[in-house]
């Protein structure tokens, strides 16, 4: 355990520092945050994460609850979620690697746009804000929709049957089924789901670094990418500090209120 | 109702073949005759020179250091966190501690830190103590950060186990570490199994502690490695550094392919 809260307390107090790592860190309280949300480069990163956030509850989540939904109680079904869980089992890497060379500028997509004739539609996807993030979303929804599936799919198998049956006898149609039975009864794997779907977006380092390291000029950058580079590129550890503690409090707080609304739902009902 | 079976099964193998195919991409261009190659990412078949190009992928990177520090870390971090998690969740549901919502919100809250968090100070602290680039110092930080999600699963999965179970095997006057091994353990293998699968495919994949608490090729965990070639697809040809992406993937997809079942079955019980 210390060696997980230790840091945390460390890393709370660097951030009120001056710290350069070589000589002595100076404690400047509150500048380091100060200096933080003058950066220009801070709203470009903050709209990265919100991009990244919107995108990855509407991808992911809403995909892996889809296709969970559509599987659950088919014949065959273990062998579509095996398929889609394949990318979860990749590295961050290697999934990077993969839809770095389907976006460059002379990857797959330009390459087959070019092949067919549509020249006009040829784009420098991730040389360009906000395309690259996009991009880069797309690739974390391959690679992470999987892992939703089977949280959905275990929740869906939950459910008990005889709801089910009583609402086919009331003679509802399938998006009733889905409205009235089945929605409500998935409150609490749904904030489980979310949960965990915005704080591994919200922390997003290894997609980014792979395919554009944050670039270029900074417009893909993420609060964990531009973190790395203060602290372990250029040193600035007090600074990179206070871009932790931004995060965590990003991280915490939407964890809360996903958590929080999912237990709401569940007393008023 | 049977139409609507065939189109769910319709719409499922569309999606299919959309997540197939990124893996069909990464397979086709992973063995492709490099002496033919131009810089053509695409579905064509080139040739099968799988093992050509992984041995270009070798002389200009040895991975054999980081596959056997990879495995080191998986198997030996996983396994340890998850018996500690077994532990930590038995403590928790079986012997009536004090303030059992504190300590599950203690262990598993940090669940929700940010790694990026805890990355200057343990680099700082590995410097100072001699812990930075050394396989030791990383087994400690990957078990450390593994043991609160497998705490969770164990924990939701021993509140299933019912108290009549525990209190016979009282009455029977097993102690409390015989009614852990003898009884505890054996009942939640499956969720222990799918907690040990979870995080031996984190730890392998894991890249930005491997990439801040080390240097040396030795200690250098694989993505580490691999980021730096991932890079260098213009020097080296690209079927050399996706053949090397292909082979860094094998034992995760093998363990998967073995306990995929666990997958699903071990999360079930948590829900």
């Amino acid at each position: 355990m210390s060696i997980l809260l230790y840091p945390l307390f460390r890393t709370i107090y660097t951030s009120l520092t001056d710290s350069q790592g070589l000589t002595d860190a100076k404690f400047i309280g509150l500048q380091n945050y100060i200096n933080l949300f003058r950066d220009p480069i801070l709203i470009r990163t903050l709209t990265n994460v919100g991009i990244w956030t919107v995108g990855t509850l509407l991808l992911p989540v809403a995909l892996g609850l889809l296709l969970a939904y559509l599987s659950v109680g088919l014949r065959g079904s273990a062998i579509y979620r095996m398929i889609f869980l394949l990318p979860y089992i990749l590295s961050g890497v290697a999934v990077a690697s993969i839809w770095f060379h389907i976006f460059r500028t002379d990857g797959l997509i330009n390459n087959f746009l070019r092949s067919v004739g549509l020249e006009s539609l040829v784009h420098s996807w991730l040389l360009t804000f906000p395309q690259n993030t996009i991009a880069m979303i797309i690739a974390a929804t391959w690679g992470g929709t999987g892992l939703i599936v089977v949280l959905f799919t275990v929740g869906l198998q939950n459910i008990p049957l005889q709801t089910v049956e009583a609402a086919t006898i009331d003679g509802a149609g399938a998006w009733n089924m889905f409205r009235h039975i089945i929605w409500p009864q998935l409150k609490y794997i749904r904030a489980v789901v979310i949960g965990i779907a915005l704080a591994n977006s919200l922390r997003t380092f290894d997609i980014v670094w792979v395919m554009t390291q944050g670039g270029p000029a900074r417009t893909s950058e993420t609060l964990g990418v531009t973190m790395y580079r203060e602290s372990f590129l250029l040193n600035r550890y007090g600074y990179g500090s206070s871009i932790a503690v931004l995060l965590m409090l990003l991280v915490v707080g939407v964890s809360y209120f996903s958590l929080r609304g999912g237990l709401r739902r569940d007393s008023s009902i | 109702m049977t139409s609507n079976r065939v189109l769910r099964h319709c719409l499922l193998i569309i999606f299919s073949i959309i997540w197939l195919s990124p893996i069909y991409l990464l397979l086709v261009n992973a063995v492709a005759d490099t002496r033919t190659y131009v810089d053509d990412f695409n579905w064509s078949f080139k040739g099968f020179k799988l093992q050509e190009n992984m041995q270009a992928g070798w002389a200009a990177a040895d991975l054999t250091p980081g596959l056997i520090s990879n495995a080191i870390y998986g198997i030996v971090g996983a396994g340890v966190a998850v018996f500690l998690a077994a532990m930590a969740g038995y403590a928790v549901v079986a012997l009536n501690p004090k303030r059992k919502q504190l300590w599950f919100w203690l262990i598993y809250g940090v669940n929700l830190v940010p790694f990026q968090m805890l990355l200057l100070p343990l680099f700082n602290a590995f410097v100072f103590t001699g812990l930075y680039d050394t396989r030791q110092g990383l087994l400690l930080v990957y078990m450390g950060i593994a043991i609160p999600f497998a705490f969770f699963l164990s924990r939701n999965h021993m509140l299933s186990i019912s108290k009549e179970v525990l209190e016979a095997a009282q009455l029977d006057g097993a102690s409390k570490f015989q009614t852990f091994v003898k009884i505890f353990l054996p009942l939640s293998s499956s969720a222990l199994g799918a907690a040990f699968l979870f995080q031996f495919t984190w730890i392998w994949n894991d890249l930005i502690f491997g990439l801040t608490l080390t240097v040396s090729p030795e200690v250098r965990p694989l993505m580490a490695t691999l980021s730096t070639l991932v890079g260098q697809y213009s020097t080296l040809k690209l079927p050399v550094v996706l053949s090397v992406t292909l082979i860094a993937s094998l034992p995760t997809a093998f363990l998967y392919l073995v306990g995929q079942r666990l997958f699903v079955s071990g999360l079930k019980a948590t829900s």
